[in-house]
This record gives structure tokens, C-alpha cells and sequence, in this order.
């Protein structure tokens, strides 16, 4: 099965040029984030943890990391909340014509760009003009973007980006449920309910733990979806706005240390997942 | 040294971590011999071809093709599948399914460079020898299972290989087409006189088309030989219970009835068992003339359509034999049992005697 | 009696089901629908009526004119992103496959970095891709969002390759190999006509994750015309913001991805999947 190993190389190069820059941007920030580089300093000095000490007495940011792990929080517990609901009700149709397309429906906030849902969203929760109208009729208008709202308005906003999304993983999970064991369950006269609480929930952690770990993820990189809705409003900024915001204004090693706390968070989060992937990524398990 | 045909001397194959699935195997195939390697899944026996087709690389030991070397960890040598001249058909015939059945059997031939009009005359020159001619124009999806397995054999065989290799070539067939595939394959092989070695779990392939089989097990040889060979005279207990079928049946001899028809003919040693093939073992109501014979009783009586067999307590032993085609039997009769043959195995399951009556 | 039972159960099930999805769907509806009827409205009824009342009348005009607007943009995104996603699913399938083919130690680290790293945030390490870009003189301009969006995604590429690459029997390319065909050959006839539904997947996903990309023309552009995304920004700044132009914008510089998405979405949904390892392609 051996390739030429000449051969390998030539194919890898471009991926593993471009796979090596990555991994250039994580060692340039240690650089900078432990060097003085701000439009004020007096050269490249070794400033060791200076810039981390900075970085997190730093009341902004640290309202941006809390903010970030909250959101986070808020997008794991009710994305996957959403996502199993939405894939509890698609799985009920017995259609596989239906199932896919209540599927496609659902992801198709995916396929837009944050910016574009940026703007409808801010739209929708214009005081007088969006959706308040409706909840008007139940005696609520909620000022929606106002102050503090505006995070957990926009925390909603990211959870129906992402449900769908949370729904497909829990779909293929469904999926992979041996249909023997709910045919049995239903022999065995067990409702609907306790088929779902019993045997087809328990058999779809997988998509459970894929689910968790992607919201995670969307979470800890926010920043186009509150950017495009309210620029960078103290209310909503998260870790990445930060980085942005010190990185326009020049204070490098600041926009570097946030970015190696972006960088940590994430890896706490993508090296369970790896552990967890690396057998379909290393093919070994396939010949 | 090496003859011309296929020679594998000493081969061992150690998959990670530490998995042997081949201990030490020496094999010589004669030029134009169609060798079957016959052994239980995890035998080893697809590792062995591989290893010939240069798909696997051994861990130790000399493989040599056509009387060249093409494979010795021991000098580093090494070639490469497509430099090894053989043909090979896939256990799933791996038809290339995006390419017609004349671009799947033009395939090896296009690779060599040969000219358009030359590769048409080929191909089309073994599509008749295969009688697929009709076919040419189709997609594999669109074949049978025998018509995919003869496609696969063209494609194998276009670029007149010094030798063709058969994985499991029948075992995605049913039933009924198989028993014409495996004449198909012999008579192909026979009158192309190409080296062949297939590979399979069923004796039934292998009686039909081996010249030789080799029987296979964990990794070691456990006989070669003609197939009647492997019949009449099997070399232990494992080509004795894996060949024939129905199986032989094998008692402890002491704990048998049957020591005392054998006694006097072998000495029975400690750990000591007793091969008797239900062939070669008739049952019937009438006492025989003479022989090697026992007396038992009718447990359960089965047809096969053609023959019945009976399984007999004798003594502590129960046999599954052949009944006597003019008696018809019940349980719990008593019947005389005439052995034709009896096998006499020692502790160590290598075969010491054979006894015929 | 028990059949009863379990029909009426199934009824009520499926009853329940369709509410859920009526009530979400709803939610779902609601955004896309005042896109549509907000680029229709005037601006005088975009600005005095709700969002969710429909427009009085069908009035084009809005979209006519931020169509001509949007030409530069979006002409710009498309020789952007159109490349890239074709070049990145190119180079990730050479790297998968020979990933695929190789299967040793080397092969199985070089992927498990890969993997990683594609996982990695780009936001947090887009800052020296930045100065990379500023050093080649191609700050500001489309081949350099392009090399900036090629070093993300053409790892990216090659993790979604590999999945789809994986499903391919290994006795395909072993039937080859004793065919005489060499690596390259191999990879040419056998493995590339059996990976066209992984490479539109792949190119797919790319082409709809790129176009709707903000953050790495933001940090690349001086003005908004480099990209899509950008332009579409540039609407919600404005002074007295025009509302009317900011929905035809974004309705416009939806509809390729959209388009895309609706017509060949169960690709970019394997595409999505592979990503997100929920099954195996």
C-alpha cells in the first residue's frame, strides 16, 4: 500500500505550508504577547508574563473572557436544548424526504453570513418596529439591544444560528440507533417517550459530545455576529472583539495575550475532541 | 535456485503490534500449477497472497516469482506490485466502477503504453477466450456477480502476468453460479497454462480447481498435496476435521468402543484419538461378512436428499455414519457398522496409522 | 386492540412533532421574510411600517440600484472565493490522498496537526497572517485576502478530504497497483472519479464558508469593496442609515451562497458533517 515517499511529499507540501503558518501564528503571539511591541515601546524588549499581568487587570477584558465563557456557557446548554428538540421532532416523521428537508431548513441560517443575520436580527429587535409588534399582543415589549439585554438578546440570536446545526449531530446519532433495539422497545411496550428517554437518547452522546464541543467552539470565536449588530458595544464584547480592538489600536502584545487565551481556551477544548477524532483522522482503523 | 514458478522460502509476517500471520511458510508453485491455499478465516491465507502480489511486505523471509527475488527484508529488496507482473482478482472483484468493462480490462494495458489499436485487438482477444464480448460496453453495476468475476479475470489476465492470484474469487457468488465459475476458472487456467494460487476458505473451491492445496491454519502449513491426498491421508488432526464434509469424526480412543477394532492392527498410546469419516463408516441392519465392524445404536437419522446418515452410539463414542442405502433405519435400533477406514491420531494430533478394513 | 393503541400514540407522536417544528419554524421563517419584504419597502415604509408587515408595493427600485452598487463586490468576492475554494479542495485531496496512501507514523502525526489546527480559532492568529500578507505588498488586495483565506481552509480541506477519502474501499487502489498504475495514476483514474461527491462537498462548504468570511477581509482591506461581506457592513454605518439598502444588500449578497445552498445543500450539509465529525461521509 506504500507511497513513494518522494511522491508523498510533493502532494503534502501546499496543505502542510499552510498547516505550518497556523501553527506560526500561535508561537508569533507567545512572541509578541512576551514582548514589548506597542506603538510606545522602546524596542523588542522580553517582557515575560508583563503583558498576561497587564492583559487580565485589565477590567475590559476580563468582562470579555467572562462574557466569552458565559457565552459559551449560554450556547452549549441551549443550542443543544434546541438541537435535540429540533432533531427529537424531525425524527418523529418517518419520511426520510421529510426528514431532509426539515434538516436543510433548519441549517440554512448556516449558510448565511453572520454579518447578514446580524443585520436582520437587529432589525427584528427594533423596539417599535420588529418583533415586539407581535409580543405586544401579550402585553410585552422588551427593549431587546438595550444595555445589558443586548448580550442575552444576541446569545439567542447565536443559539438559532447554531441549532440546526446541533440538530443534524443528534440526527446522525438517531440514525446510527440500531432500529432493532427501538423495535424491540415498542415490542416490549414502551411509549414514544420512554423509547426516546430509554433507548435513543442514551445511544446518542456522540452527538452530544460533537454538539458541546462545536458550540463551544462557535462561542469562543464570536465576533461577527454582536460586531455587525452593535459594533464594539461594552455590553457585548467578547474576547476576539478585544483582540480586534487592541490589535487596531496598536497595542500588539495585549492583542497577542488575549489572542493566546483564545488560543488556550480553544485547545482545552479541541484536544478532548482530537483524542477523540484522531482515530477516523488517522485512517488506521479503515484498511 | 528458485524454480520458475512462485517460491516463498521461510515467510514470516508480524502485523502491529504483534499479531503472527504467517510463521515461517516455505511453498514452491510449479510453472503453469494451479495452487489452492485452503485455511479457516485468520489463517493467514489472504496475507500470503498479498504478500505474493507485493500488496503486504514480509517481515522475514525470500519471495520469489518466475525465479527472481521480489521481495527479502533481509536485503531490503523490495518490489512494488506494479513492477511484479502478476494479475490478481479482488475477493469483490474491485471493478473500477466509473470506467466501462472495455476501459476495466484496457486498464493495465493502457498503463504499459501499448497503442490504441493494439490494446482493442487485446482486449478483445480476452474478452472471447472469457466469452464477455457482449459486455464491453456496459458499467460494472450493470453485471452479474459471474459476469463481474470473469471481467475481473480479463483484466487480470490481459497482460499475460507470470501469475494470477485469486482471492476468495467465489465467495460473492451464489451458489448455483459458483459450481459453474469454478470449472469456468480451471478450464481458463488450464488452457492458458498460467501459474495460478487461489486463495479460500471453502474445500469444496478448493477440490475444484487445485492441482495442489495447501491447507493453512494460524499461520503454518499444515499439509500440501493433491486433493485426494489430503482426503485419503491427512497429516493431522486439523486438515483431518477441516477437509471432508461432512466432517470426520474423531473420538478419544480409549474412551471409545471402538479400541477394540482397531486393537491388534495399532497400539493405542495416552491422548490418543480415533478419525473415522462418515463415509467411510455404513451402517445397516444385516451382520456383514467380515471386516472391521462394531455394533451400536440408532440415536437420529438425517438426510442429506441423495444419502441418510445416522448418528450411532457406540459405547461412550457417537459417530455420524453413512446408512447402508438398502436398509432404512430408526432409533434406537441396533445397527453393525462396517469402517473402511480408521485414522489413528497421537497426542500430539499428528496422524500414526491408517487402518482400512 | 393494541394495534389501536399504537396508531393513536403514532398519530399523537407525530402531532407533537409537527408542532415543534411548526412553532420553530416559524422562528426560522420570520428573519428570511423581513429580508425580503424590508429590500422591497421604500425607505419612507421601510422606516414608518414593522418589519413583519408586508410591503404595499412590489418596488424594486431599492434592489435595482444597490445591485449596481453591489457589482464591484461582488464580482470581487467571486474571483476571490470561487479559486480558493477550488484550489484549497485541490490541494487538501493531493494531501489526503497521500495521507490515505501512506499510513505510517509520519502520515498519522502530520494529520492529527493538521486536524488541530483547523480547529483553532483563525481570529486568534490571523495577526501575523496579516503582517505576512502587508510584507508580500498584497495588503488591500484580492490575492491577498485569497492567500489569507487559503492558509485557513486549505487544511481545512484537507481534514474534510480525509473523511471523504476514507470511505473509499482500499481495493480499489490496490487493484490498480497490481494494474501497473503508479501513485499518480492511481490517484488520477481510480481515486478522483470515485471522491466527486467529497469534492463537492468540500468545495461547497469552502465556497459558502469563504463568501460569508468577515473577519479576515475586515483585517485585510482598507476600504469595503474587496469583499462581499464588507459592502454589506458598510450599509448598517451609514448616516441616517439607509434600512431599505441595508436589507437589498444583504439579500443580495446572500443569494449566491443561498443559492448554492438550496440547490446542492445535502452537499454542504456532508460537507458540515465532516467538519463536525458527526458521521462518516
Amino acid at each position: 500500500m506504500t507511497i513513494n515517499p518522494k511522491v508523498f511529499l510533493v502532494l503534502i507540501i501546499p496543505v502542510a505550508v499552510f498547516a505550518s503558518l497556523l501553527y506560526y501564528g500561535i508561537f508569533w503571539n507567545i512572541y509578541i504577547a512576551t514582548h514589548d511591541y506597542s506603538p510606545l515601546a522602546r524596542g523588542e524588549e522580553f517582557i515575560g508574563a508583563e503583558g498576561f499581568r497587564e492583559l487580565f487587570s485589565s477590567v475590559e477584558f476580563r468582562e470579555a473572557f467572562k462574557r466569552t465563557l458565559l457565552w459559551s456557557a449560554l450556547l452549549v446548554i441551549l443550542g443543544n436544548l434546541a438541537g435535540i428538540i429540533l432533531a427529537a421532532s424531525i425524527f418523529q416523521f418517518s419520511s426520510p424526504r421529510k426528514r431532509n428537508v426539515l434538516t436543510t431548513f433548519f441549517l440554512y441560517p448556516l449558510s448565511l453570513s453572520l454579518v447578514v443575520v446580524g443585520i436582520i436580527w437587529r432589525w427584528l429587535f427594533d423596539q417599535y418596529r420588529g418583533v415586539n409588534i407581535l409580543l405586544d399582543n401579550i402585553g410585552l415589549n422588551p427593549s431587546w439591544l438595550e444595555g445589558g439585554n443586548a448580550f442575552w438578546s444576541i446569545v439567542l440570536v447565536s443559539v438559532w444560528i447554531y441549532a440546526g446545526f446541533s440538530a443534524m449531530l443528534y440526527l446522525a446519532s438517531f440514525y446510527n440507533v440500531d432500529r432493532s433495539l427501538i423495535e424491540s422497545a415498542m415490542v416490549d411496550g414502551a411509549g414514544t417517550i420512554t423509547i426516546l428517554a430509554r433507548v435513543v437518547i442514551p445511544n446518542s452522546i456522540q452527538g452530544f459530545i460533537l454538539s458541546t464541543i462545536f458550540l463551544a467552539l462557535f462561542a469562543i470565536q464570536m465576533f461577527d455576529l454582536p460586531y455587525a449588530m452593535l459594533y464594539l458595544n461594552p455590553f457585548t464584547e467578547t474576547m476576539v472583539m478585544y483582540i480586534f480592538s487592541r490589535f487596531t489600536s496598536l497595542y500588539l502584545y495585549l492583542a497577542s495575550a488575549a489572542a493566546i487565551v483564545v488560543i488556550a481556551v480553544s485547545a482545552f477544548i479541541v484536544i478532548p475532541y482530537a483524542l477523540y477524532g484522531i482515530r477516523r483522522w488517522i485512517l488506521r482503523g479503515a484498511r | 535456485m528458485a524454480g520458475k514458478g512462485i517460491r516463498v522460502e521461510n515467510l514470516t509476517k508480524v502485523f502491529q503490534p504483534n499479531v503472527v500471520a504467517l510463521d515461517n511458510v516455505s511453498l514452491d508453485v510449479e510453472k503453469g500449477e494451479f495452487l489452492v491455499v485452503l485455511g479457516p478465516s485468520g489463517s493467514g491465507k489472504t496475507t500470503l497472497l498479498r504478500i505474493i502480489a507485493g500488496l503486504e511486505r514480509p517481515t522475514r523471509g525470500v519471495v520469489y516469482i518466475d525465479g527472481e527475488a521480489v521481495a527479502d527484508p533481509s536485503k531490503k529488496l523490495y518490489i512494488p506490485p506494479q513492477k511484479r507482473d502478476v494479475g490478481m482478482v479482488f475477493q469483490n472483484w474491485a471493478l473500477y466502477p466509473n470506467m466501462r468493462v472495455f476501459d476495466n480490462i484496457a486498464f493495465p494495458l493502457e498503463i504499459k503504453g501499448l497503442s490504441k489499436s493494439e490494446i482493442r485487438r487485446r482486449v478483445k482477444e480476452v474478452a472471447e477466450v472469457l466469452g464477455i464480448q457482449e459486455l464491453l460496453d456496459r458499467y460494472p453495476r450493470q453485471l452479474s456477480g459471474g459476469q463481474q468475476q470473469r471481467v475481473a479475470l480479463a483484466r487480470a489476465l490481459v497482460k499475460n502476468p507470470k501469475v494470477l492470484l485469486l482471492d476468495e474469487p467465489f465467495s460473492n457468488l451464489d451458489a448455483r453460479v459458483r459450481v459453474t465459475a469454478r470449472t469456468f476458472v480451471k478450464k481458463v487456467q488450464r488452457s492458458l497454462g498460467i501459474t495460478t494460487v487461489l486463495v479460500t476458505h471453502d474445500q469444496a473451491d478448493a477440490f475444484a480447481v487445485g492441482d495442489r492445496i495447501v491447507v493453512l491454519n494460524q499461520g503454518r502449513i499444515q499439509q500440501v498435496g493433491a486433493p485426494r491426498e489430503l482426503y485419503d491421508e491427512p497429516a493431522n488432526l486439523f486438515t483431518a476435521s477441516f477437509i471432508g464434509d461432512p466432517p470426520m469424526n474423531i473420538v478419544e480412543a480409549h474412551a471409545s468402543g471402538l479400541e477394540a477394532i482397531v486393537s491388534g492392527k495399532a497400539s493405542i498410546g495416552e491422548g490418543y484419538r480415533i478419525g473415522v469419516r462418515p463415509d467411510e463408516a455404513i451402517a445397516s441392519k444385516t451382520p456383514p461378512p467380515g471386516g472391521l465392524v462394531a455394533t451400536g445404536v440408532v440415536d437420529l437419522v438425517e438426510s442429506t436428499g441423495s444419502r441418510e446418515y445416522a448418528i450411532v452410539n457406540i459405547g461412550r463414542a457417537s459417530l455420524n455414519v453413512l446408512v447402508d442405502p438398502s436398509s432404512s433405519l430408526s432409533p434406537g435400533e441396533r445397527v453393525y457398522i462396517v469402517f473402511r477406514k480408521v485414522h489413528i491420531f497421537n497426542e500430539k494430533g499428528e496422524r500414526i496409522a491408517t487402518i482400512v478394513g | 386492540m393494541a394495534l389501536g393503541r399504537v396508531e393513536l400514540e403514532f398519530s399523537a407522536r407525530v402531532i407533537a412533532a409537527s408542532a415543534v417544528v411548526v412553532v420553530f419554524g416559524l422562528v426560522w421563517v420570520i428573519p428570511i421574510y423581513g429580508l425580503l419584504s424590508g429590500s422591497l419597502k421604500s425607505l419612507a415604509e421601510v422606516q414608518g411600517t414593522p418589519v413583519l408587515s408586508p410591503p404595499s408595493e412590489l418596488n424594486f427600485e431599492t434592489i435595482a440600484r444597490v445591485a449596481r452598487e453591489l457589482t464591484g463586490p461582488l464580482k470581487n468576492t467571486f474571483i476571490t472565493v470561487l479559486p480558493v475554494a477550488a484550489l484549497a479542495t485541490w490541494l487538501g485531496s493531493l494531501a489526503a490522498y497521500s495521507i490515505y496512501r501512506r499510513m505510517d507514523r509520519v502520515s498519522d502525526s502530520i494529520m492529527v496537526a493538521i486536524a488541530i489546527a483547523t480547529y483553532i480559532p483563525y481570529h486568534a492568529i490571523l495577526v501575523p497572517l496579516i503582517n505576512l500578507v502587508k510584507s508580500l505588498g498584497l495588503y488591500d488586495t484580492l490575492p491577498g485576502i485569497a492567500l489569507a483565506l487559503l492558509t485557513y481552509y486549505t487544511p481545512m480541506a484537507a481534514l474534510l478530504m480525509v473523511i471523504f477519502m476514507s470511505a473509499i474501499p482500499r481495493f480499489y487502489i490496490e487493484a490498480a497497483m497490481v494494474d501497473g498504475a503508479g501513485d499518480l495514476r492511481v490517484f488520477r483514474r481510480v481515486v478522483l472519479p470515485l471522491l466527486g461527491p467529497g469534492l463537492t462537498s468540500t468545495m461547497i462548504f469552502l465556497f459558502i464558508m469563504t463568501w460569508n468570511n468577515f473577519y479576515i477581509p475586515l483585517l485585510l482591506s482598507r476600504g469595503y469593496e474587496t469583499h462581499i461581506t464588507l459592502k454589506i457592513f458598510s450599509y448598517v454605518g451609514q448616516s441616517g442609515t439607509l434600512y431599505n439598502e441595508m436589507f437589498a444588500a444583504s439579500l443580495l449578497g446572500s443569494l449566491p451562497p443561498l443559492i448554492v445552498f438550496l440547490s446542492l445543500g445535502r452537499y454542504f450539509i456532508r460537507g458540515l458533517q465532516a467538519y463536525g465529525g458527526g458521521v462518516k461521509a
